[in-house]
């Protein structure tokens, strides 16, 4: 029966389909005239398959794992790279290769197949050193005699510029690979040289340069500036609740302070604090009453570290030395000055939660101002000599008046916790154990401070309102203790920058 | 017979599509481990970045702060990506800073910005720098040919930085 015309397209789709199948391909059917056999298939070869390449740095940890085949076992190898190791079983290479260079290994193992190997370029690239610069060859300068001589008709062979440029070429590029690592070294952290552990509340612990009245152990870093605002009332802060709040707006004693990190471990600050009225007989010729104001220079050096040691907290404090004065400056002209000195220790325990500090201070001409009326209205102000000459112009009054000692030597402590990170709650007590006190205790303060990035923020009460060095030191203004009302509230800013 | 031209035709590319033919299993990204050392004050600004061996800047990786004023400041990277990377990418790449002791895991994907990384011819940069404390910038992890991991401790405030080749 003849093929019907109809399904002729049919069959050469089936036929096309059944070749595209891998090893399927069917034959096509022989012609009734008989062909040449064609000619055989050209081999091609193919280009091998580029070697595999072992690129690592010397020194860095290294993993190589060029056979991925899970059915191969047993593996070795040949001219391994040093501080490098084989795992036969899965033919991984890792370590840290040690020698800098260009090398082959050979890596062989077994499979069902049979044994299999590869040959591989190890290319193990040194740390950054700038090559030895080529130095270039200057063409030598003609001499004067020549130079002077009639030119040679002879034309003049152009000197080479091939072997200067390329000399120059390699000047440049170790130039730019010693500028490269210069430019790269690193600055590392003076606090994590220091070997010791560092918690996140550390840095704001070791970071203040003042407690609420006296310089901490700590200076400000090198190139650093600082200023603070600190605001202590004179009056109680239930004195009148309703309009005078906190006894902000009766009389405040404000000081402002300036510092500068002069050099390693070393400061100066620079404050200015509200003064008091002298009665000393002199003229006012200014006129608001004859007064004095307070300012006082600060050098402090830190010649201990507590963590300046090769073990783990194994220091034993911050040990900072403290110098400066205190001049009461006149309105009137002149003034008085105290020379201070102090050596403040403090160390930071229980993984730095809890700072201490304890001191030595001592005040030259120290001074005490007392804005409260004491038992029977008797000021307990401290006269500064000219005031107690001037006083004792009157007759009798010397015998019913004592000369106060003209310094006052005093023990500070503080402590200071860690609450968070940036919180912390302080406390400071001063007592003065030598020369002139005002017979009310010890000069107390109790806070919390809040710490930022650049700023800190501190509350506390107090039972003091003499804030400089040399009239802080000279006790309390009442007998009364922190736990006690009335007292006085204060308050400081401070910013580094 | 138009139907069965059509048909003869079109079955035989219907068959070859149906018959899947084995393809090669390729990787889909790194990951790049990084832990903090425990230490105190302010964290650094971290970044990393991947560059051609020849310094050639090809883009960033992540920039762990967002204290866009200070980026400046990671000299390294700020110089290097100067008219090579967009604004938008940048914005892209920032993520918030590590804090101390902590660990952050990134993935980048691959290819990365249109690259084979993996190509023998990359590193990764990574600089870092505190505000008062230290700068880093030299440190580099090479993406060598047949990479797969690396890691290494102590880079600057790093206290632990791997990266792994995952599928």
């Amino acid at each position: 029966m003849p093929i019907s015309t109809r399904r002729l397209p049919l069959l050469p789709g089936l036929l096309l389909a059944l070749a595209a199948l891998p090893g399927m391909a069917a034959e096509a059917p022989v012609p009734m005239t008989k062909l040449a056999p064609p000619p055989p298939a050209p081999v091609v070869k193919s280009a091998p398959a580029p070697a595999p390449v072992l690129a690592a740095q010397q020194g860095m940890l290294t993993l190589w794992h060029p056979v991925n085949d899970p059915k191969a076992s047993g593996f070795t190898v040949e001219h391994l790279p040093e501080g490098m190791a084989l795992d036969a079983t899965n033919g991984y290479l890792v370590g840290k290769p040690e020698v800098p260079g260009t090398s082959r290994l050979v890596l062989r193992w077994q499979t069902p197949q049979g044994p299999k190997s590869l040959t591989a370029t190890v290319q193990i690239a040194a740390p950054v050193n700038p090559p030895t610069p080529t130095p270039v060859e200057k063409p030598e300068a003609p001499s004067p005699a020549v130079a002077d001589a009639p030119k040679p008709e002879a034309p003049v062979t152009p000197p080479p510029v091939a072997a200067p440029a390329l000399a120059t070429q390699h000047a440049d590029a170790a130039k730019s690979e010693a500028k490269k690592e210069e430019e790269e070294e690193d600055v590392a952290d003076p606090s994590l040289a220091l070997g010791v552990t560092l918690y996140p509340h550390t840095e704001y612990q070791r970071r203040s340069i003042y407690s609420c009245f006296l310089p901490t152990a700590t200076p400000l870093k090198t190139g650093d500036w600082y200023y603070r605002i600190s605001h202590v009332t004179t009056v109680p802060i239930n004195k009148d609740i309703r309009t005078d709040f906190l006894g902000l707006d009766s009389g405040v004693n404000i000081g402002f302070m300036v510092g500068y990190g002069i050099y390693d471990d070393m400061d100066l600050t620079l404050q200015r604090v509200t003064g008091e009225g002298l009665n000393d007989g002199t003229v006012d010729t200014i006129g608001g009453g004859n007064r004095f104001d307070y300012w006082e220079l600060l050098w402090k050096w830190k010649f201990l570290d507590q963590y300046d040691r090769a073990k783990d907290q194994g220091g034993l404090a911050d040990v900072a030395l403290v110098v400066g004065a205190t001049e009461m400056v006149r309105n009137t002209g002149g003034g008085d000055v105290s020379v201070n000195v102090a050596v403040i220790a403090e160390r930071n325990m229980f993984q730095d939660r809890l700072r201490l500090g304890v001191g030595l201070a001592r005040a030259g001409l120290s001074t005490h101002y007392y804005d409260q009326p004491g038992p029977g209205d008797v000021r307990r102000d401290k006269l500064l000599p000219s005031e107690y000459d001037y006083q004792a112009q009157t007759p009798g009054w010397a015998d019913t008046h004592e000369r106060p000692a003209k310094s006052t030597t005093a023990i500070p402590i503080t402590a200071k916790i860690a609450v968070t990170e940036t919180i912390q709650i302080l406390g400071e007590a001063i007592y003065p154990i030598n020369g002139y006190h005002s017979d009310y205790g010890p000069s107390l303060a109790v806070g919390a401070r809040l710490n930022t990035n650049t700023h800190e923020f501190t509350l506390f009460l107090a039972n003091t309102a003499n804030t400089t060095f040399n009239s802080v030191i000279t006790g309390g203004n009442t007998e009364r203790t922190l736990t006690t009302w009335p007292n006085l509230f204060g308050f400081t800013i401070s910013a580094f920058f | 017979m138009k139907s069965l031209l059509r048909t003869s035709l079109l079955l035989p590319l219907a068959l070859t599509w149906a018959i899947p033919t084995p393809q090669a299993t390729a990787a889909d990204h790194l990951e790049i481990t990084c832990s903090l050392l425990s230490a105190s004050g302010d964290p650094p600004m971290i970044v990393l970045w991947v560059e051609k061996t020849d310094g050639t800047f090809l883009h960033t990786i992540s920039m762990l702060s967002k204290d866009h004023k200070y980026y400046k400041d990671i000299l390294k990277w700020w110089a290097a990506r100067e008219g090579k990377e967009s604004k938008e990418d940048l914005d892209a790449s920032i993520g918030a800073t590590i804090k101390w002791g902590q660990e952050r895991t990134l993935n980048v994907p691959l290819p990365f910005a249109g690259a084979d990384i993996l190509d023998g011819n990359y590193v990764i940069r990574i600089e870092q720098r505190k505000d008062k404390g230290g700068h880093y910038s030299k440190d580099r992890i090479p993406l060598t040919a047949g990479f797969t991991t690396a890691e290494k401790d102590k880079v600057g405030y790093i206290k632990h930085i791997s990266v792994t080749l995952k599928h």
